[in-house]
C-alpha cells in the first residue's frame, strides 16, 4: 500500500498527460492555422472535463489520432516496432500505445483501475481541468477558436448519478499554468484543437506536477444536450515522465521497473539512436458547459 | 437540559387547563369568521368607489409557526434555541393561505402538548443563570417574592400579550410563579413556572382581534384600537409582534388616527424587519411552504437535491425583497425582471455564472430562456409532478395565484388519466392535446394547459430543456384568446395583464386580514387598488394602504355568518 499512491498516481498522472496532448487527426496534414486574436466572442464557453477515461484497445480497434501521420505494424522501426491501431470508424494509424500499459499497470497495483482514479480525483475536484473557448461568434460553426486549457479549483457538485454536475462555476487556479491555442476550429459542432504543445498540470492522490506534450490533439463533440464527448490524443515524454516519477518518491527497485516499462512502450519520437522517446495515448473525454469566476 | 419533574409542573399545569378551554372556546369562535369563497373585482386605476363599507366580523387568529418563532426570538432575545418549527402545531392552510388558516384553527391535544412543551423550554432558557438578568430586573427577596415575580411576569406578559395584563391574569401567573418558587424551593425555578404558564395562553397563542365599540352606544360598529391594532399591523408588516415603539404608539394612543397609523406604518416599513413581513406574504401567496418537501425522481433529474428546494424557495422571496425595498420597482418587474438570487446550485440548474457569495444577485442571460417569477424553480418545480412536468398544474397556479381566475375541480366520474406516450405522442403536450378532445375534460384543460404549455422549456426541476423523449419542445401557447410563443412572452401578458397587480393586491389583503373579502368590504378595496395604482405599483405603498384602510382598522361583532363574495 505504501507503494501504490505515489506510483499510481504517477502512472495516471502521466497518462493522462500523455493522452491529452499529442496530435494527428487520423492522417491528415494539419492545415495552415488561420490568424486568431483572443478577443471575446458572443457564445465564449467553458467545457470542465467530467469524465476522464483511457480508450483501451480491443482486437485491434482503439480510438484516437494518428499522431506520427504513419500506419505502423510491427514491423516499423519508425515507431520502434510499435503497432498501430484502427479507429472504430476505420481509420487505420491510430497511436495508443497507453492501452497496451493498461493491463500491465493495473495489475502491479492490484486491479485497481486507473480510471477510477482519475473519476475519484475529478469528483472530489482534484483534478478539474477545463477549456476556456475564446472568441467564438458561432457556437456550431468557427474557424477561429482560441483555447485555453487551465486547472480550475473548487469543490464540485455531484448530480443523483454520482456525477460533477453541468453549469458550474469554478475558480481559475492561480498557481495552474495556462496552455493557449490558437487557431482551433469548431465544425458543425465538432471542436478540433492542435496540433500544438500544451503544459498539462496534474494533481491526483497526493501528487501534483505540469506534463510537457508536444503534438497534442482534442477532438470533442457538442451534443444536444450541451455535452463534449471525444477524446485527447498525444504524446508524452518519456523522460519527463521518469523525471515526474522520480520526485514522487517511488521506490528504487520499482523505479527501475518502470523506467523499463516506459521505455518498452515508447513509439514516439524516435531518435538517431533507434529508440523511441514518447509514448502515445488517448483519453475519452466527458465534458460539461461550466463558468469562471472573473 | 435540566429535566423537570412532572410534580413541579402541577401549578402551571392546572392552569394550563384552564387556558386550554379558553383557546377551545375562543378557537371555535374564530371559526364563525369563515366564510364561502369570494373574489373581488377592483376598478381601473384613478377610479374612486362610493360603495358603502361595511367592516367584516372580528376574531382570533391564531400565530402561525413562524410567527410563533419570531415572537419568542423578539421577546426572549436571538441566543434562544428555538423549537424546530416541526415541534409546534402546524398551520392549516385554507383557500391556500395559511393566513386565512389562522382564522378558522384550533388546537389539537397533540399541539397543546407541544406547545407546553416549548414553553417550559423556552422559560428555562430565560432563566438560566447567564440570561435571567435580561428579564429579572430586581433582587429577588427569597423563594417567594411576589413582587419582582410579578413585576417580571408583567413586563414579560407585556410583550407576550401584546398588551398590558389584567390584574386577574397577573395575579394568576404570579401566584403559579410563587407556588412553583415554593415548592422547588428557588425563586427563579419557580418564575419558569410563571412564564411558561404566559408561553401557553390563548392570549399568546392567539392574537386577539376583537375590536371596541366606536360609540358605546353602538355595538355592532367596533374598531381595532391601540394593542389590537398595534399587533395587527405588526404580524402584517412584519410577521413578528409590536416592537415597544409600536407597543408605546398603541398606549399614546397614536394608533387611533389615521395620521398616526400612517405614520407608524410608514416606519415600520422603513425597517429591516419589513423584509420579514414581505417574506411571509411571498411564502403563502406562491406556496412556497412546499418547497422544503420537494422530491423529484432522483433517477430522471441529476439535479434533484434537498437543498434545491429551500434554496429556490429563498430566491424567490429575496427577489421580491429586491424589487420592493433595494430597487423599488413596481411590482409587476417581478414577472419579467431578469435580475435575481440565486447559489451555486440553483446557478447550475439555470447554467449562469454563480455569485461569490453564498446566495447572490446575478443577472440572467438576456437572451435565456427564462426570466421573472416564471422562470424560478420556486414556481416551476412545485407545480410538476416527481417525475414529470405539468402544465395543467403550471397553468393552474398562473390562473388562481396570479390572475385570480377561479378553477373549478373536475367534475366527478370523469376519467383523469391522460394518454400514455406513443410514438405519435411523444411529449406531455401531445399527450394533454389528445385528453382535450375528450369533450369533459376540454373546457378546463383548455382553460389550464394552454397557459401551461408556456413553460414546457423546463422540465419538471425548472432545468432548460429543447427535447422530451427526443422530440422538439414547443411552448407555444395562449391565454386569455392571446397566443404567446415562449415562456418569456406568457411572463410578458401576465405582466400587462391589470389582473395581475390587482390579484396581488388581493391576496396582500387577505394575508392582511386572515380571510377572503366580504361584499361590505369592496369599495374600500377599490380605493386601496386605485392607489396601489396610483403609485405605480410599488407594494410597500400598497401595504401601507392596507394598514391605513377601514377594511384592516374596522370590524363587526363576531357572528356565526359573514356575507363574503360569493365567486
Amino acid at each position: 500500500m505504501t507503494r501504490r499512491g505515489p506510483t499510481i498516481s504517477f502512472v495516471a498522472a502521466g497518462l493522462v498527460a500523455a493522452g491529452s496532448l499529442h496530435a494527428g487527426t487520423t492522417g491528415c496534414a494539419p492545415a495552415p492555422a488561420p490568424i486568431c486574436t483572443q478577443a471575446p466572442g458572443d457564445h465564449d464557453t467553458v467545457i470542465l472535463f467530467r469524465g476522464i477515461t483511457f480508450t483501451r484497445e480491443s482486437m485491434g480497434t482503439s480510438a484516437g489520432f494518428d499522431l506520427d501521420g504513419r500506419v505502423s505494424d510491427r514491423g516499423d522501426v519508425t515507431t520502434c516496432r510499435k503497432a498501430d491501431f484502427t479507429s472504430p470508424e476505420g481509420t487505420a494509424g491510430i497511436d495508443n500505445q497507453v492501452s497496451q500499459l493498461l493491463p500491465i499497470i493495473e495489475e502491479q497495483t492490484g486491479g485497481l483501475r486507473l480510471d477510477d482514479v482519475l473519476q475519484t480525483a475529478i469528483d472530489n475536484g482534484q483534478l478539474l481541468l477545463a477549456f476556456e473557448l475564446v472568441g467564438v461568434d458561432d457556437p456550431m460553426n468557427d474557424p477561429c477558436v482560441t483555447v485555453r486549457l487551465r486547472p480550475v479549483v473548487g469543490t464540485p457538485l455531484l448530480g443523483t448519478d454520482g456525477r460533477v454536475l453541468p453549469g458550474q462555476t469554478f475558480d481559475v487556479d492561480p498557481m495552474g499554468e495556462v496552455s493557449v491555442v490558437e487557431g482551433a476550429t469548431l465544425t458543425d459542432g465538432v471542436l478540433d484543437v492542435g496540433p500544438a504543445a500544451i503544459a498539462l498540470p496534474v494533481q491526483i492522490l497526493d501528487a501534483r506536477f505540469t506534463l510537457d506534450v508536444e503534438d497534442a490533439r482534442v477532438r470533442l463533440v457538442h451534443g444536444d444536450d450541451g455535452s463534449w464527448q471525444g477524446v485527447l490524443g498525444g504524446g508524452i515524454s518519456v523522460a519527463q515522465m521518469i523525471e515526474v516519477a522520480q520526485g514522487l518518491n517511488i521506490p528504487s527497485d520499482l523505479m527501475g521497473a518502470v523506467m523499463v516499462v516506459l521505455h518498452s512502450y515508447a513509439d514516439l519520437a524516435r531518435d538517431e539512436a533507434g529508440d523511441c522517446q514518447s509514448i502515445s495515448a488517448t483519453l475519452a473525454v466527458d465534458g460539461v458547459s461550466a463558468f469562471l469566476y472573473e | 437540559m435540566r429535566m423537570i419533574d412532572a410534580r413541579h409542573r402541577a401549578p402551571a399545569k392546572s392552569s394550563f387547563l384552564g387556558a386550554s378551554l379558553v383557546i377551545a372556546a375562543l378557537a371555535s369562535s374564530a371559526t364563525a369568521c369563515l366564510g364561502e369563497e369570494g373574489t373581488f373585482v377592483p376598478p381601473q386605476p384613478g377610479h374612486v368607489s362610493r360603495l358603502p363599507f361595511e367592516a367584516a366580523p372580528s376574531g382570533l387568529r391564531r400565530l402561525t409557526r413562524a410567527q410563533y418563532l419570531s415572537s419568542v426570538r423578539a421577546i426572549f432575545g436571538d441566543d434562544v434555541v428555538l423549537p424546530a418549527p416541526t415541534a409546534l402545531e402546524p398551520d392549516n392552510p385554507v383557500d391556500g393561505l395559511v393566513a386565512q388558516g389562522t382564522t378558522v384553527t384550533t388546537i389539537s391535544p397533540l399541539g397543546v402538548e407541544r406547545y407546553e412543551a416549548a414553553a417550559y423550554d423556552i422559560a428555562e432558557q430565560a432563566m438560566d443563570p447567564a440570561r435571567r438578568d435580561r428579564f429579572v430586573s430586581c433582587v429577588p427577596t427569597g423563594v417567594d417574592d411576589d413582587l419582582c415575580a410579578s413585576s417580571t411576569l408583567a413586563a414579560l406578559g407585556r410583550s407576550l400579550y401584546r398588551r398590558e395584563l389584567t390584574e386577574i391574569e397577573l395575579g394568576e401567573a404570579t401566584a403559579v410563579a410563587t407556588h412553583a418558587g415554593q415548592t422547588l424551593g428557588d425563586f427563579y425555578d419557580g418564575l419558569e413556572f410563571g412564564i411558561a404558564l404566559l408561553l401557553q395562553s390563548p392570549s399568546f397563542l392567539f392574537r386577539e382581534e376583537l375590536g371596541t365599540p366606536m360609540d358605546p352606544g353602538d355595538p355592532s360598529h367596533l374598531r381595532y384600537e391601540g394593542h389590537e391594532l398595534a399587533a395587527r399591523m405588526a404580524y402584517f408588516l412584519w410577521n413578528a409582534p409590536p416592537d415597544e415603539a409600536l407597543l408605546a404608539a398603541a398606549e399614546a394612543g397614536t394608533l387611533d388616527g389615521d395620521e398616526g397609523v400612517r405614520a407608524e406604518a410608514a416606519r415600520m416599513l422603513a425597517d429591516p424587519r419589513a423584509r420579514d413581513g414581505v417574506r411571509a406574504f411571498v411564502d403563502d401567496w406562491l406556496n412556497l411552504r412546499e418547497l422544503d418537501r420537494m422530491v423529484k425522481d432522483p433517477m430522471v433529474f441529476v439535479h434533484a437535491s434537498p437543498d434545491v428546494g429551500p434554496a429556490a424557495r429563498e430566491e424567490t422571496v429575496r427577489s421580491f425583497q429586491n424589487i420592493v425595498f433595494d430597487e423599488e420597482q413596481d411590482i409587476r418587474e417581478i414577472m419579467t425582471t431578469r435580475v435575481t438570487f440565486v447559489n451555486r446550485r440553483l446557478a447550475a440548474i439555470y447554467e449562469v455564472r454563480a455569485p461569490r457569495e453564498d446566495f447572490g444577485r446575478i443577472e440572467l442571460p438576456e437572451d435565456g430562456p427564462r426570466m421573472g417569477l416564471l422562470g424560478q424553480v420556486g414556481v416551476l418545480a412545485p407545480n410538476a409532478h416527481p417525475t414529470a412536468t405539468s402544465p395543467t398544474r403550471r397553468g393552474a397556479f398562473i390562473r388562481e395565484r396570479l390572475l385570480c381566475d377561479r378553477v373549478p375541480a373536475p367534475p366527478a366520474n370523469v376519467n383523469t388519466a391522460i394518454p400514455e406516450p406513443s410514438p405519435d405522442a411523444r411529449t406531455l403536450r401531445e399527450r394533454l392535446l389528445a385528453h382535450q378532445e375528450v369533450e369533459v375534460c376540454a373546457a378546463c384543460h383548455v382553460f389550464l394547459d394552454d397557459v401551461g404549455f408556456g413553460l414546457e422549456r423546463f422540465d419538471s426541476l425548472g432545468h432548460a430543456r429543447l427535447t422530451e423523449n427526443g422530440a422538439t419542445i414547443d411552448e407555444r401557447g395562449a391565454i386569455d384568446g392571446v397566443a404567446f410563443a415562449d415562456a418569456r412572452e406568457l411572463a410578458e401578458h401576465v405582466r400587462a395583464s391589470p389582473r395581475f397587480p390587482q390579484c396581488l393586491a388581493t391576496h396582500a389583503y387577505r394575508v392582511a386580514v386572515g380571510r377572503r373579502e366580504t361584499e361590505g368590504e369592496r369599495g374600500e378595496l377599490r380605493r386601496i387598488y386605485a392607489r396601489f395604482a396610483n403609485d405605480g405599483y410599488l407594494f410597500r405603498e400598497l401595504m401601507l394602504e392596507i394598514v391605513a384602510s377601514r377594511a384592516f382598522r374596522e370590524a363587526s361583532p363576531p357572528s356565526e355568518e359573514t356575507d363574503e363574495v360569493m365567486p
